[in-house]
């Protein structure tokens, strides 16, 4: 039996959509951004899959390979730079990047 | 055997990332002055992949499905990777100066170059992604170069994130195109959209893609992060920032445009308009009250990416050829306005504000001068270069019927030559109480002169230019 892909889409822009909010309604730690960058791009990643399986063809598995690849680039560059702000301003909360503005 | 049949196709970009690989292994096995021996590896292989492509023959097997060389393409990346070398070559002495000359540096833009040459060739989705994603992380970790400067720091968070934000949004752009086409080549998929009038879920992807490009192109409303991130990292990394993405990824929309998403004029061409006119709007306006140096060239950058984006809706091939004679013009005339901000130092700091620009007529008269030549240029008053792109890019609009964005252009450009004036104005008429000495650098200088001269004279060869780009066949 196969599931309709509209199910999928569903699903992921729903999860999309909690990323998105999740980075913007955040006030707190930096760290949740981080989280909901991750949701981002995961939540594509159900969209490659479920349509690579609907049109039977691997493109959209071969680009969710290179999509977790280029996510955990992303978390490791994103965890560096956090660290270097937090070696220089003391802490990681989202109000606190407030040096530049105008 | 196939896949490497067509493997002299990448060999520029190869090149670029085996030096690259192996400047990082010198890198880390060099006991001293790592930083001079890896900058000149990197000299090197941006030359080697330069000659590559300059003696690269155009055929029509030099394209595979998801990577196609033209003409047009070799002559952007030669452009880039000249680009690359100016930017290397003059960011030297103010690297050295602020004890930024981490070796890293020249490492990490030889892999944004390779992700930028990569970009301009993209003719598949995941290649283009791909590519992105190879340019920006390279730029994030180059902003934050300066470990120890909490703005530098600040500045390539607030880059990352919102990067990020918009590389997962040309991203789920690209599911969507995927969900409905079932590939991600862009010739298929307008042969695809030929037949199928699928166009909802078509065109929420177009829009998504192209609001992460106009992120990419700071083209307002995503410009939100160019001014604090313009202001926070180092010159020399601003420098980069301000000139080569902007032709790539300007160069890589216009082929998104025109090839996959091409059945869909109408709706780009609505979304393309609100972009430009508000870019110009923001930029010339916003720019005004701004005091800081760089804050203000971040200003002008929108407002420039909005004229460059007039040629684009335009039906023609002049107004694609104005559009990139525009930018060849725009980022000639920041790499020299960048090196004489990289030159202003005094008593071992930076320059940052406007007002440390005072007397400079009469402590650093040639720099005024070529500065000066500089400005006039981006305000475009007419014997200078600048007044000919805006002038082609004006030509295009009224040509393609689009006179009320010409004068609503022309409008802003006047508003947006003001505080180009008014810089010039506080380098020769404001009084001073203390002469500014400024620390000179030939290779600055020399840039200085250059581009200036560059702006000077190319009035003899517009009308040449202009031919040869139109003969190309962007």
């Amino acid at each position: 039996m196969q599931l309709d892909p509209n199910y999928f889409t569903i699903l992921s822009a729903i999860l999309f959509s909690i990323g998105i909010l999740g980075i913007f309604l955040n006030r707190r730690s930096i760290i949740i951004i981080l989280m909901s960058i991750e949701i981002l791009l995961l939540s594509v990643n159900i969209n490659l899959v479920a349509f690579s399986s609907f049109h039977g063809n691997l493109v959209g598995q071969i680009f969710t390979m290179f999509v977790l690849t280029v996510a955990a680039a992303e978390a490791a560059i994103g965890l560096a730079i956090i660290v270097i702000f937090f070696r220089n301003r003391g802490s990681i909360k989202v109000e606190d990047a407030e040096q530049l503005k105008g | 055997m196939d896949a490497f049949s067509n493997l002299n196709l990448y060999l520029p970009e190869i090149i670029i990332f085996l030096g690259a690989l192996i400047s990082i292994v010198s890198g880390a096995f060099f006991k001293n002055n790592k930083y001079n021996k890896v900058l000149f590896l990197s000299f090197m292989t941006i030359t080697i992949s330069f000659s590559f492509i300059l003696f690269s023959d155009i055929s029509n097997e030099s394209s595979s499905n998801n990577f196609v060389n033209t003409t047009f393409t070799n002559i952007v990346k030669l452009f880039v990777l000249t680009l690359a070398i100016g930017v290397l070559y003059v960011s030297n002495g103010y690297i050295k100066s602020n004890k930024l000359n981490l070796f890293e540096y020249p490492i990490l833009l030889l892999f944004a170059v390779l992700g930028m040459l990569l970009m301009i060739s993209a003719n598949d989705l995941l290649f283009l992604y791909i590519s992105i994603e190879l340019q920006s992380l390279s730029l994030y970790v180059l902003v934050a170069l300066n470990r120890d400067s909490l703005k530098s720091s600040e500045a390539a968070l607030k880059y990352f994130i919102l990067g990020s934000i918009a590389s997962a949004i040309i991203l789920y752009g690209i599911s969507m195109t995927y969900s409905i086409t079932g590939t991600t080549n862009y010739n298929l998929i307008k042969e695809f959209s030929f037949t199928d009038k699928n166009t909802l879920i078509f065109s929420f992807g177009l829009i998504l893609i192209l609001s992460g490009m106009a992120f990419k192109l700071s083209a307002a409303p995503f410009h939100m992060w160019t001014p604090d991130v313009y202001e926070g990292s180092p010159s020399s990394v601003t420098t980069i920032l301000i000139t080569i993405p902007k032709v790539v990824v300007f160069v890589a929309l216009v082929k998104l445009l025109n090839e996959p998403f091409f059945y869909f004029k109408n709706l780009w061409q609505q979304i393309i308009i609100i972009i430009i006119v508000l870019s110009m709007a923001v930029g010339s306006i916003a720019a005004l009250r701004q005091e800081n140096i760089k804050r203000l060239f971040a200003y002008g950058t929108i407002a420039n990416i909005g004229y460059v984006l007039i040629g684009v809706i335009s039906n023609s091939n002049q107004g694609l050829s104005s559009s990139i004679l525009y930018l060849v013009i725009y980022t000639i005339a920041s790499l020299g306005i960048f090196s004489f901000i990289m030159m202003c130092r005094k008593e071992n700091s930076q320059v940052v504000h406007l007002q440390g620009l005072v007397g400079l007529s009469q402590s650093n008269s040639f720099a005024a001068i070529c500065m000066v030549m500089l400005l006039l240029s981006m305000a475009g008053i007419p014997p200078f270069a600048g007044f000919f792109a805006k002038f082609y890019i004006f030509i295009a609009a009224v040509e393609s019927g689009f006179l009320s964005l010409a004068i609503i252009g022309v409008i802003f450009s006047v508003i947006s030559a003001f505080y180009y004036l008014k810089i010039i104005k506080i380098m020769y008429m404001d009084s001073q109480e203390d002469i500014n000495i400024y620390e000179v650098d030939n290779k600055m200088y020399l840039m200085l002169l250059i581009t200036s001269l560059v702006m000077l004279v190319f009035i003899f060869f517009a009308n040449d230019f202009i031919n040869f780009l139109n003969k190309l066949n962007i």
